[in-house]
Order: C-alpha cells, then structure tokens, then sequence
C-alpha cells in the first residue's frame, strides 16, 4: 500500500497548512512519509506544490505518478492532471475554481462553502479539504481533531471546534461523494512514527549537542534552522541573534565560542561565500564552530527556493591558508540529527571547524523514522576548566602537544590569560614571525590533527546484493533516491549503492571495502544534483577510481525515483562504457 | 619601567616595536591609566583588536586574556564574547580608523544599535599607515599620501559636516567622545566614563605618525613639527576656531540610559523561559 498526494496552488493559499497536517496525521498514525515541497520564490502567487508520499514501509523519495491531487486553482489543475494516475483522482472546487470539471477523475468538493456552512467562516477551506482527503482514504478523524486542538488551543475554544466541524464535514462528504475512491489505508499497528524535515533534523541535533548560541542572517533554504532554534528558546533557553550580515554572524559565533559557549552558524552558499574570511580565522585561532550550509542553486543568486549540491568543491577548499575541516554531508533528517551532534563534538574535540552541508531538497523534505537512539549521541565536554592552573607559565592556549590538540581553556575560567591571534602566533597565542614557530604551528594545526581526525569518520553505507553488478555512488541528499531506486531496479541488473555522509577527510583507512566493490562491479555510477560531478571529481582526486557513468542533474529540482530508475535503463540500453 | 607598564603588560614587549615618535603609546598609556583609575585588574578585562598598528603595540602587550580577529570583525566577535562572558568582565578593543571607519563599519553600527558593553578606542593616524601611508576615512581634505599624492579630495567620514561620531550617536551608542594624544588627563577622564558606561562606548583618538603621514603630509618625519600640526588643529569642544578639525571631549554621553545588548537578551530569553514554565 502507498499512495501520492500532491496539494497544489499559488503561494499563499496554505499548501503548507495542508500538507503538513496531512503528513502529520500519517505519521502519528504509524505510517511512513515522505514529503518534498516545490516552491516559487515568491510571498504570494507562483505556483506550487507539496508532496506527500505514504506507505507501510520506509520511503525516502517522491514519485511522478499522483493518486490524489489537491488543485488550489484552474492552473494545478493544467501542469499537473498529467501526473494523475489512471485510478487518481483530482479534487477541486469548482465554485473557486470557476469551472466544472464533470468527467471521470475529478471530484468537486465545496471546500469553501462547507466551511462557511459548518465552520462559519471560509478561511476552514483548508481544513475542510485536510478532512476530505482523510475521509477518502478513509483514516481515522481523530489523529486530525487532535493536531488541530494543539495548534488553535491559543486562539480559544470556539476556533478549535469551528475548525473540527469544518474537518468532519470535509470528511462526511469526501466519504459520501467520493464513488470512484478505491483508496484504502489499512488500520496500521505501528506505533507513531516521529517526522522531521532536513532543517530541523539540523537544528535539533544543535539542540541536543548543547549548543547555546546560533548567529544567522535569513537566507533560503537555511532559514528553518534559525527559525526552529529561535522557538527552542522557550524550552531550551538557546540564544539566537540575527547578525547585520553573515560576516558578523559567523564572527559573532567564533566570539562566543572562544568565551566557551557551543556555537553554530548557518546559511546557504551566497551567504557562506562572506563567511570565508571568518573560518579561516577559525583554522588559524582553532576555535571550534559548527557551520550548516544549506546549499542552492547558484552562481550568485541563483534559484534562491530550488536545491543543487553545487558547493561542495567549494566548501572543501573555503578558506585561505591551510587547516583542517570535517565535512558532513547527511541523506536524511535521521542521519543529519546525527551527524549535526558529531559535528560538534568533532569540532570542539579537535578545535576545528565542521560543515553540516545540506540543500533545499533535504532541507524541506520530511522523513519519517522510529525514534533517536539517545544513546548514540555524544555529549563531551572537552574545555578545561581546572581551577588549579595558575600562574604566568602554566597554561597556552595553542601549546605544541603530541596530537597537535592544545587543553581548551576559556578566557576567565583560568587564572592564566588566553590568548589567541588571527596572526601566526606562539603557544601563548601572541603574534610571531620567525619560521621555526611557524612551522611547529603548521604541523600542529594540520598534520598532527589531521590523521587522528581521518580515524573518526566512518565509510559510506552501502545497500544491495554482495557484488553488485550496477553500482551507484552518492552522497548527501540523494541518499533517499538512490534506495528506493535500487529496490525498483530489475533484480537480474543486481543493482546496489554506496552513501557518503562523511566526506573530508575520507577515512581512507576504512574504504577497503568501498574500493573492492567498485573494482568489481561492471556499472559504476556516479549520481550527483550538480553539473560537474564535484563528488566524483573528488574520488578521482583522492582515491585515483574512474566511473564508467554518470547521471548529473542541474534543472534546479531534485531526483525523483521514476527519473533516477529511467535514467539508470536508458544507460543500460546504451550500453557498455560512454 | 613605569608603573603601569608593569602592572598591566608583557615586561619583553616594552618598549613596543612601534616607531620612533609614534603617538600610539601616549594613547595606550591613557588607556591603561583609565583602567587603573577605575581600580580595575589584569582579571578584570579581556582585551581585543584586529590587526594593523593600534593591535600590535596595544593588545600585543597587555598581559591577561586576549584575542585578535580579522580586519574590521572584531566587534562582531566582541558581541559573541559579550553574550558568553560574564556581564562584570570588561571588554576594550583598541583598533584603528581603517578598521572601525573602514572594513568595519556596519559591523561597529550594529554594536552601537544593540549597546553592547563594549569600550571600543579608535586610534586615528590619519589613514592606512601600517600598509606604507594611504588615506583613510578621516584624513582631513588636502592631505597628501601615498594613495593621494596631489591631496586627498574626496569627501569622507569628517568632511562637509559630515561626522562619523553623529552616526554612531544616531545608531544607539551610548558614550562617545573625542581627542588627540595631546589631551592628556582629559582623554583618561572620558576613557573612564567610556569603560564605567554599561553599553557602547567609543573613543575617537587622533595620534601621530610622523613614518608615514608626516613624511607625506608634512615632508619631515619630524615629530615635534607633526605634534605642532595636530595641536593647532584641535580645540576643546566650544573653543574651537576655523582652524579647528578635532573638537575634544565628550560629545555624548547617555551613559547607562538603554538596555545594554546582552544583559537584554539573557532578561528576554529569562522571560520567555519563565513563560513556558507557568
């Protein structure tokens, strides 16, 4: 059983409010979503749309066919009846919409009406339409009555129930008018599944790595973050400001965690090109700082609402001068949670900065998974905050130790000063010249870090038969596609793919396996949202391996499954090697 | 060594490096005179600047806590530390004109606009000199340098009425004055308001550089002749004459009178907390 549910209109009309409600519903009734969002950028008008696909079993991508398209207006109706499947369904209001669709496929539903009827008030349209599409997959009301008494509660009672009858009604007459519905969710035994999109899957993993402090300037796709941190302040007691620009903002971040606190900044890559200066500042004084990246199109301004994975050669070379980095590049909510807390850690552990580089797609699309393993997260605090360390000669803040990592201390909680300095500096941290500090400084801060650092990152996961015939390699968000993509290949292509979340350094070490599969396998496959193959390129730079093909996409959108499984047999049908 | 030198820098570092008749250690020691006025101790403040000559001689030397950013952020880092230090701690930045007028001004604006505590000395030699002598934001009209040898023209930061101390008054600072290295106990009494204003304080200080701006401006690296220049063009605020390109004192002082930027964010983010709890 699954089904896609695709709510389109003009910005403005409350795609969001339904389609996250929808999702909402699903997953607190055990069933897994996912979701991906297609918008304009643009307050009111445009055209877009919100995707929902539901399934008893995982799902990480979206299909192209729809079963239930939500038109918002006369022109959802034209780009996407096409999409429809032949036993879909397309419902509309026709008195909105101001033309009748009266043939097979299409179902009026007086959203507007019924909500003024029942509800009082027309603005229930979308609520009336949440609960039509719930009554024609006939899934119980009472998941839906419940999410909408958690977020009218404020508004006081009468909103709530007005909003409720609005619902039912929805649902009433979806259920009595709906004779061509052969939808049908199974009543699910799961237990409610959480939902998280890419952002907050980023902003929670901040969260729970207890970081204290996030600067940002607004910027999409990366704005979630900072919005879901700006909420937590209520539980969390998290401070965030919102820097006159991403200069300041990541300064400012680099400013409190050299007074000790953990600190984050984020933004997407015209927003990050300013922050350059400030990580070199964080190699140099090795101060540690998280840093997201939610990447979208460029060069420039680009395709500000639209995903690429278009900086990551960018962000491996970001920087002037030479100091090391971690990179993580997550494929889903679940891994950026994650992958966003060994960041920090990481970062903190070895005093260096650390991405978390994510894209519109992963940013807005929301996963559904079983719970987060507490366990697994790691919370170690690493400053030094020894009281016994004084006088003049005890304490450096960059001292030259075996590994290169200097004790951390903070300005005040010692009573020896820390010192540091964007100029090449001493163990005390002050401004030098002389090239023999230089150089022990040079080999501190990279060389004796960096092999320690190559240890902590793991190999890319891999999924499919032993010795595969057809491999895919991926990385960051096309992780989602590329499962569900080898699940729908022909078993006889015996397909498989490798994901890499953990990106710089490689841990060359562990990549025995990687490399033997890929020697083996007759399809190599390199799947990038981006023009130039940069993650392939970076293989070849580092680990010296050639692909036999490549399937690069750089319209703006993401992978979809229907596309990725075509494009794989059109390079079969091909044949042999381009 | 003198007192204060002792009390409060690195004894291998003094005498600085700073060239002969430069007039930044006049302002340092004006500095560290206000900080020893006000009782304060090395533990009391944790010192900041970016790069050119004021952070060399200044923050070079000082012997607590410390930290230099990049050109022009260091206000931008300073409001980090503001949010994560504890609200007794003072923080001075000595930095340059080219930093806090140039690169960093819209990063000073909006530490000015939110009132952090922070008492920021801007050490003024007249342009870029540290990079061999180019005009800066406050070079007065005509001068010469390396980047305008027939005279500077163009309008900047303290010409036609314009004046930068009054956008940073308008932009929320709290404290502000200005002088020259000349002034003496007069510089000290406005550095301490400055350091005593819980919220943003800056105090513009013209020195001299007889290396570069003397020898471009002037002709002679002679110090006493370029002193001579800066004094003549200086008067206290209401003596001052049409010879008169730095009016000295205090040109603002609404000391303690808006919420100081961090102190604002901890209360709200304190509020809303109590919020979720009722």
């Amino acid at each position: 059983m699954e089904y896609t549910i695709r709510i389109a209109g003009e910005a403005g009309q409350g795609i969001q409010t339904i389609g996250s409600a929808i999702g909402r519903v699903f997953s607190r009734s055990g069933f897994h979503v996912f979701t991906h969002q297609d918008y304009m950028s643009r307050v009111r008008g445009g055209h877009n749309f919100y995707q929902i696909r539901v399934s008893d079993k995982p799902v990480s991508s979206s299909r192209r066919g729809v079963d239930i398209l939500i038109a918002l207006n006369e022109e959802a109706i034209e780009r996407h009846h096409g999409s429809v499947t032949s036993s879909g369904l397309v419902i509309y209001d026709k008195n909105f919409i101001k033309k009748d669709y009266d043939q097979p496929g299409y179902l009026h539903i007086p959203f507007e009406e019924i909500a003024s009827e029942e509800g009082g008030n027309r603005i229930f349209s979308n609520t009336v339409a949440t609960g039509a599409v719930l009554g024609m997959l006939q899934i119980d009301l009472e998941i839906y009555t419940g999410i909408l008494r958690e977020v009218f509660s404020k508004k006081g009672n009468k909103v709530v129930d007005d909003n409720i009858k609005a619902a039912r009604a929805g649902y009433e007459y979806a259920r009595e008018n709906c004779n061509e519905c052969s939808f049908s969710m199974e009543a699910n035994k799961n237990r409610p599944l959480l939902i998280l999109n890419g952002n907050q899957a980023i902003g929670y993993g901040a969260l729970v790595s207890g970081c204290r402090f996030y600067s940002a300037y607004p910027m999409t796709p990366s704005t979630g973050i900072m919005v879901y941190l700006a909420s937590k302040a209520l539980k969390h007691g998290i401070i965030v400001e919102q820097a006159e620009d991403e200069i300041s903002a990541i300064n400012m971040a680099l400013g409190a965690s050299f007074a000790g606190v953990r600190a984050m900044t984020g933004s997407s890559g015209g927003g990050f090109a300013l922050m350059v200066e400030g990580l070199s500042l964080a190699g140099m004084t090795e101060t540690p700082i998280v840093i997201a990246e939610v990447q979208r199109p460029g060069p420039a301004t680009g395709l500000p609402t639209r995903t690429e994975q278009g900086d990551l050669l960018f962000l491996l070379h970001a920087g002037h001068g030479e100091f090391p980095r971690i990179l993580f590049a997550p494929g889903s909510p679940e891994q950026a949670v994650y992958l966003t807390n060994r960041a920090f850690d990481l970062a903190e552990k070895y005093q260096i900065p650390a991405f978390v580089l994510s894209d519109q797609y992963l940013a807005d699309s929301e996963w559904t998974f079983e719970s987060l393993d507490r366990d697994a997260l790691i919370c170690n605090d690493y400053r030094l905050k020894s009281p016994g360390l004084s006088g003049p000669d005890n304490y450096k803040r960059h001292s030259i130790t075996p590994t290169g990592v200097s004790p951390l201390a903070v300005p005040g909680s010692i009573t020896t000063p820390v010192i540091t300095d964007s100029d090449e500096h001493d163990e005390e941290g002050h401004m030098i010249e002389d090239a023999e500090t230089r150089i022990a400084m040079v080999e501190k801060r990279l060389w004796r870090k960096l092999p320690a650092i190559r240890e902590e990152l793991s190999p890319p996961l891999y999924e499919g038969p032993d010795e595969p015939d057809l491999l895919l390699v991926g990385w960051g968000s096309t992780y989602g596609v590329m499962k569900d993509t080898i699940l729908e290949l022909p078993e006889e292509m015996r397909g498989g793919f490798f994901h890499f979340s953990e990106i710089c350094p490689l841990p060359v070490s562990k990549l025995g396996e990687f490399l033997e599969t890929f020697r083996k396998a007759r399809l190599t496959i390199a799947v990038e949202n981006n023009a130039t193959g940069q993650f392939e390129r970076y293989l070849r730079a580092e680990l010296g391996i050639e692909f036999t093909h490549h399937i690069r996409k750089y319209d703006g959108r993401p992978f979809i499954l229907d596309d990725l499984v075509h494009a794989i047999e059109e390079l079969i049908k091909e044949g042999g090697r381009e | 060594m003198d007192y204060l030198a002792k009390k409060y820098t690195r004894p291998r570092k003094i005498p600085s490096t700073a060239c002969s008749g430069c007039g930044l250690g006049i302002n340092h020691k004006a500095v560290l005179q206000a900080i020893y006025e006000l009782g304060l101790e090395v533990e009391d403040i944790v010192w900041g600047t970016s790069i050119g000559c004021a952070g060399r001689q200044t923050f070079g030397t000082w012997k607590g806590d410390g930290f230099a950013g990049t050109h022009g952020r260091v206000y931008a880092i300073a409001r980090g530390l503001r949010l994560a230090l504890p609200s007794e701690k003072k923080i001075i930045l000595t930095v340059g004109d080219g930093d806090a007028f140039g690169i960093g001004l819209l990063h000073l604006i909006h530490a000015a606009r939110s009132n952090a505590d922070l008492t920021v000395i801007v050490n003024d030699n007249l342009g870029y000199m540290s990079t061999g002598g180019q005009y800066g934001w406050t070079t007065p009209l005509g001068s010469k340098t390396d980047s305008s040898p027939y005279g500077m023209y163009e309008q900047n930061l303290m010409s036609d009425d314009i004046d930068v101390l009054s956008m940073l008054k308008h932009a929320g600072a709290t404290f502000i004055a200005r002088h020259v290295s000349m002034d003496g106990q007069r510089a000290v009494e406005s550095i301490k308001k400055g350091i005593r204003n819980r919220g943003f304080s800056l105090i513009h200080m013209v020195y001299p550089c007889p290396t570069n701006f003397g020898s471009r401006e002037l002709g002679t690296r002679n110090t006493i002749k370029l002193y001579e220049w800066i004094e003549s063009r200086a008067a206290p605020l209401g003596e001052e004459d049409e010879n008169t390109v730095w009016a000295t004192g205090v040109y603002h002082d609404a000391s303690n009178s808006r919420p100081e930027f961090s102190e604002n964010i901890h209360k709200n983010v304190e509020r809303i907390r109590r919020g979720a709890a009722l």
